[in-house]
């Protein structure tokens, strides 16, 4: 099972098909032209510049939309030095940034680099051809970092759940079993018992009883100690069987939009616990839109190194997560409704269940913009020509 | 010598530039035109800062002014002005005032050879 947090991210490969964007920070407009110049002439279409002469034009841009590498003059009116290093870091952290600067001083590129620079240049003593190599190097570079963080982060993350799981679901088997003991004597009593007056209790106890088996139910999925037979099963087959729950849950005030692949998608799965996994999320949906909104479920195959494999998306256009309540949605009773509303188990319940499957879950949330939350399966894929 | 006396050889690496531009002399001329056009706000920043004896301002003029240069090829003016980038010390400002004058001096010849160069003579 591998957990993905996704974030926003250069899409940096060898093979790339769009041109590299290029945020080029310099008030001085002689030098923007020259460089622009040198970008035409020499960058063919591998690149696309754009310039801009104040930091605060940068950092709107380097918060709102992706750039690939920052071209950053250090000297500029309103800030000078590592002041202007760090202000664009802080705006764009996983963005390249390669300084280009007149300032031939080793000690300032040391500390521009101990700074989280890829590279400092010197104008005038760097050619064209050095730059655009310089750009593409520190792309890579970056990209690298980034990769390496985001492993280390997830790799914390699930150790973290696999901790909790193995507690939660220890305790839930433990507590399970004594539950069937007590709801064992209940139904004992509730049959052998002539008295009104208990038999009332005794129903009581079982519906208790019935609940909180209910839930170390959920706290055992979440530790993988509840675990169905997984079949050859149709993924689309499932959330067509689940569309008028679906559509139900969500009401008429947002909008279920199906994209199911026009063939049979296989997976090997419990399919029960799949619709289970399907409903949560959908509520998790519910929830973040909070009016009216768009639901979108989606089957699709992806393609993962050189395997096929089955992907189910479900993306609403609600409130979103912030980073810091994304790195805590699949522990359990983590809710950002109040354990008075809500359990905060259904989320560490669809981690659980795609745990069994050996599948995996990506989570991508934009604050204010939407959620999506994808879970690709292993093995079986669509069979050629199947319909 | 006087801003009258300079032609674009006498003032920048005419041919690193040209290489540069890859013979382009429109291009050349779109950016001379920018220059002129730039030149009295850089000369103006340098001398404003003179007088009021700011330091960083000078530095940070300067470094601007080295910027330009280099992107014209233009070696006297790059070199006066990483001399006013990296002075330490000015003293009671003489010195100072000194450096900017020459570096003043080196952006007129500068401007006017490429005003020349624009104008086709």
């Amino acid at each position: 099972m591998t957990l993905r947090m996704i974030e926003h991210r250069a899409n940096s490969d060898g093979n790339r098909s769009r041109p590299i964007q290029v945020l080029l920070i310099e008030d001085n407009i002689i030098d923007a032209r020259f460089l622009d110049v040198d970008f035409q002439k020499r960058g063919e279409s591998r690149f696309l510049l754009e310039t801009v002469q104040r930091l605060d034009e940068a950092e709107k841009i380097l918060r709102t939309r992706h750039v690939d590498v920052i071209l950053l003059d250090l000297f500029l009116e309103e800030s000078q030095g590592l002041e202007t290093l760090s202000a664009v870091r802080s705006a764009a952290p996983d963005t390249p940034v390669v300084v280009l600067t007149s300032l031939n001083d080793e000690e300032l590129a040391l500390q521009a680099l101990k700074h989280g620079a890829q590279d400092y240049l010197t104008k005038g003593v760097v050619d064209s051809h050095l730059l655009f190599r310089a750009m593409r190097y520190a792309i890579e570079r970056k990209q690298v970092e980034v990769d390496k963080r985001l492993l280390e982060e997830r790799s914390i993350q699930m150790h973290k759940l696999e901790a909790l799981g193995t507690l939660a679901g220890g305790v839930a088997h433990n507590f399970n079993n004594m539950l069937m003991a007590i709801l064992g004597h209940t139904h004992l009593l509730l049959e052998m018992s002539g008295d009104e007056d208990v038999k009332r209790h005794a129903a009581a106890i079982k519906k208790s009883g019935e609940r909180a088996s209910a839930l170390t139910r959920q706290l055992l999925m979440f530790g993988h100690r509840e675990t169905g037979d997984l079949v050859p099963v149709d993924l689309n087959k499932i959330v067509r069987d689940s569309e008028e729950l679906i559509r139900s849950v969500v009401g008429s005030e947002i909008a279920a939009q199906f994209d199911l692949m026009p063939r049979v998608v296989r997976i090997k799965a419990d399919p029960i616990q799949i619709q289970h996994m399907i409903m949560s999320l959908v509520l998790n949906a519910r929830h973040a839109i909070r009016s009216s909104g768009l639901l979108v479920i989606r089957t699709e195959l992806v393609e993962t190194g050189n395997q096929t494999h089955a992907q189910l998306t479900i993306a609403d256009n609600g409130c979103g997560m912030s980073p810091e309540t994304r790195e805590h949605i699949f522990e359990p009773f983590f809710t950002t409704r109040g354990l008075a509303v809500a359990a905060g188990l259904g989320l560490s319940t669809v981690y659980g269940i795609v745990s069994q499957h050996a599948a995996r879950i990506d989570v991508e949330s934009v604050l204010g913009k939407g959620t999506s939350f994808s879970i690709t399966f292993p093995g079986l894929t669509t069979p050629a020509g199947a319909a | 010598m006087n801003a009258g006396d300079s032609r674009l050889s006498d003032v920048m690496d005419f041919v690193l530039l040209s290489e540069r531009l890859e013979g382009d002399m429109e291009l050349l001329r779109d950016l001379a035109a920018l220059y002129i056009k730039e030149y009295p706000v850089q000369l103006e920043r340098l001398q404003s800062a003179v007088l009021s004896s700011d330091i960083p301002r000078i530095q940070r003029a300067a470094h601007k002014i080295k910027g330009t240069a280099t992107s014209f090829a233009a070696a006297p003016a790059v070199e006066l002005a990483r001399e006013l980038v990296g002075a330490n010390d000015f003293g009671d400002g003489t010195e100072i005032s000194k450096m900017a004058g020459r570096l003043s001096d080196e952006l007129r010849r500068l401007h006017f050879a490429l005003e020349q160069f624009c104008s086709g003579s």
